[in-house]
């Protein structure tokens, strides 16, 4: 069994997770695990060098069997409550009322309890009470009693996150005149955040965790997602804990709490046949290194956290895929292995 | 390849006080909070005002900007309003121009073939309304129309009839207090050449800060809105060792006014603190 270190993060100021290039009025809530994975590469080469990037991190993924770490995406908690996404397939053991159809359909967070409760496939019954948050995450009446310190007065409703498109504006140096532009960002309530759970390979010893943890506390003081620069993605550093992950025996398919990105057309025949259940999402942007901004990255296409693919969930489905663009200097890798969680 | 790595991080904190009104504008959706015609940002979770670090941080770059008379060159808008902004053309501007290190210039196909390009040298937060302080106690007991803010009737002269508008205009009032203030100031090796200039630039955002004080943040300024004061001013420097789990975090200066900072001194400590690790 895989022993996790799982990480908060509890924001300073809000945060920007767009895809780039679509458009900066949209945010994601939680944060892909290739967008951490990049922030984590870019902060070790500040830290560390170019060379020790490669030595420590990259070499690892690309030329050899024992790689270094794998990530989940980051998902949202609030005080001891962890969210998770909710699996993209139909899920037999969850009842749904005809009525209540469309508010499971909306929901994209479940609560630990209940993605437990799913991924050890008992029975259990869908209520829309139980929806908190705008009806986005699946709480269980426990969590829900749990979490009625974050109710907003206004509204009854347990408020964690909330998203907002702001305003921005660029004053002319002379007459103050001003151009506004909007972008969307995410702002937590207190005490909630962003977790994830890294599965460290051992064989790399204590160095490689040391070595990761220095780079998220820099990553802390210089932010993650967009618009950095105003202050974006600032966070305050919580753990590791090593709260366990949801296990199943002899699993023959999992839910991937990561994006993942097949091998070749093999896997992707394999992680998809049969009763898989996925969604598809293009992975675009730009290229962040210092000599290579304001190019985009080649687009690439995976299967989205919440998918359920078939298959061991052993050894992890996926790789780093290389989307340099053919101008660039220098390789561009995007991560795109599986976390996955067991299924019966 | 370039090696750029990061020497340490300089975080200023601290607090900001409205000496008079504050008005940063907020979306013109405020309609959810009665009608405002001119309503002020706040945040989305707790509905508080707050002073947004892009707001800060324009403001203190333009101000900078012009303290060194820098050229006004590049458009960011053509149209009616135009608007300019100063940023280097050229590496070797860019180079010796503190403004566009401290503030970095937006990537563009020429400055890809830049060599000396260092990412940008300074982030500035939000400031949230002070928790748990006597102003914002004091705000929170004073029950104004809306939460935390007056409103303002103001009158708008029309240009054509001349006739007085009135018009509605929240603002956050004076002796409100704004905390944590944070902004963060990192240094970057080159290739081995070390981060000298870096320090020696660091002096120029506690000048952008000066002269923040004697200007005014949000609008409404030159009818006496949004002076604001920086205190209980806080300076540390986090150096690579601190990130790597081997350092401590240097306390250059503590609970300061503007006035009573001393940049030169904390360029020195810092020199000292990154000498060791070179
Ligand atoms: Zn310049």
């Amino acid at each position: 069994m895989p022993a996790f270190s799982t990480y908060r993060l509890t924001f300073r100021s809000p945060l920007h997770i767009g895809e780039r290039g679509v458009g900066l009025e949209v945010t994601r809530i939680h944060l892909p695990a290739d967008t951490l994975f990049s922030a984590i590469c870019s902060a070790w080469r500040q830290l560390y060098g170019v060379d020790a990037l490669r030595r420590d991190v990259l070499d690892w993924f690309t030329d050899s069997d024992s790689l270094p770490f794998f990530l989940s995406s980051a998902f949202p908690f609030a005080g001891a409550v962890r969210f998770f996404p909710k699996p993209l397939a139909r899920l037999s053991t969850v009842n749904v009322s005809d009525d209540d159809y469309k508010a499971f359909k909306r929901v994209r967070f479940v609560s630990e309890q209940l993605f437990t409760a799913i991924v050890g496939g008992g029975e259990i019954t869908f209520t829309k009470e139980h929806c908190i948050n705008g009806e986005v995450a699946w709480v269980t009446e426990d969590e829900k009693e749990q979490l009625k310190d974050w109710t907003d007065d206004a509204t009854g409703d347990i408020v964690l996150w909330k998203t907002d498109v702001l305003p921005r504006v660029t004053l002319d140096r002379i007459t103050s005149a001003s151009q506004i532009w909007h972008f969307g960002e995410v702002m937590f309530a207190e005490r909630a955040g962003l977790w994830f759970a890294v599965e460290f390979n051992r064989d790399h010893g204590d160095e490689l965790k040391r070595k990761f943890e220095a780079v998220l506390r820099l990553l802390g003081d210089s932010g993650l997602g967009g618009e950095r620069n105003a202050g974006r993605g600032l966070f305050n550093l919580g753990g590791p804990s090593d709260e366990p992950l949801p296990e199943v025996s002899n699993p023959n398919r999992f839910v991937t709490l990561s994006p993942v990105c097949p091998k070749d057309a093999a896997q992707a025949g394999a992680l998809t046949r049969e009763e898989a259940a996925y969604e598809l999402m293009p992975r675009r942007g730009w290229v962040t290194s210092p000599e290579a901004s304001n190019l985009r990255r080649k687009m690439v296409w995976m299967f989205a956290e919440g998918s359920v693919l078939m298959g061991n969930p052993q050894p992890h489905a996926g790789r780093l895929v290389n989307v340099k663009p053919d101008v660039c200097p220098h390789d561009v890798w995007r991560y795109g292995y599986a976390f996955p969680v067991g299924l019966p | 390849m370039p090696n750029i790595t990061l020497k340490g991080k300089v975080i200023i904190t601290g607090e900001i006080e409205a000496v008079t009104g504050l008005h940063i504008g907020g979306a013109a959706a405020g309609l959810d909070i009665g009608g405002i015609d001119n309503p002020i940002i706040r945040h989305p979770v707790t509905r508080e005002p707050y002073i947004p670090g892009s707001s800060l941080r324009g403001k203190m770059r333009s101000l900078l900007d012009r303290h060194f008379g820098n050229d006004v060159n590049k458009f960011i808008q053509r149209r009616e309003p135009v608007v300019r902004v100063h940023e280097c053309e050229t590496e070797d501007a860019y180079a010796t121009c503190a403004v566009c290190q401290i503030f970095g210039v937006t990537p563009g196909d020429q400055r890809r073939q830049w060599t000396q390009l260092k990412p940008t040298r300074l982030l500035v937060r939000d400031v949230m309304l002070a928790k748990g302080h006597e102003a914002t106690e004091r705000l929170r007991r004073a029950k104004t129309d809306l939460p935390f803010t007056e409103v303002k009737w103001e009158a708008v002269i029309d240009r054509i009839t001349s006739a007085a508008v009135p018009r509605q205009n929240e603002r956050v009032p004076a002796g409100a207090v704004f905390a944590p203030l944070e902004l963060v100031y990192s240094l970057y090796d080159l290739n081995g050449t070390g981060c000298q200039a870096d320090i020696d630039w660091l002096q120029h955002v506690f000048k952008a800060m000066e002269l923040l004080e004697d200007d005014y943040v949000g609008g409404y300024g030159s009818r006496g809105a949004g002076k604001i004061a920086f205190t209980n001013v806080t300076v540390t420097f986090k150096s690579h060792d601190y990130y790597q789990g081997t350092g401590t975090v240097l306390m250059l200066d503590q609970n300061r006014k503007i006035g009573e900072l001393q940049p030169s001194r904390y360029a020195q400590s810092i020199q000292q603190a990154v000498g060791g690790t070179q």
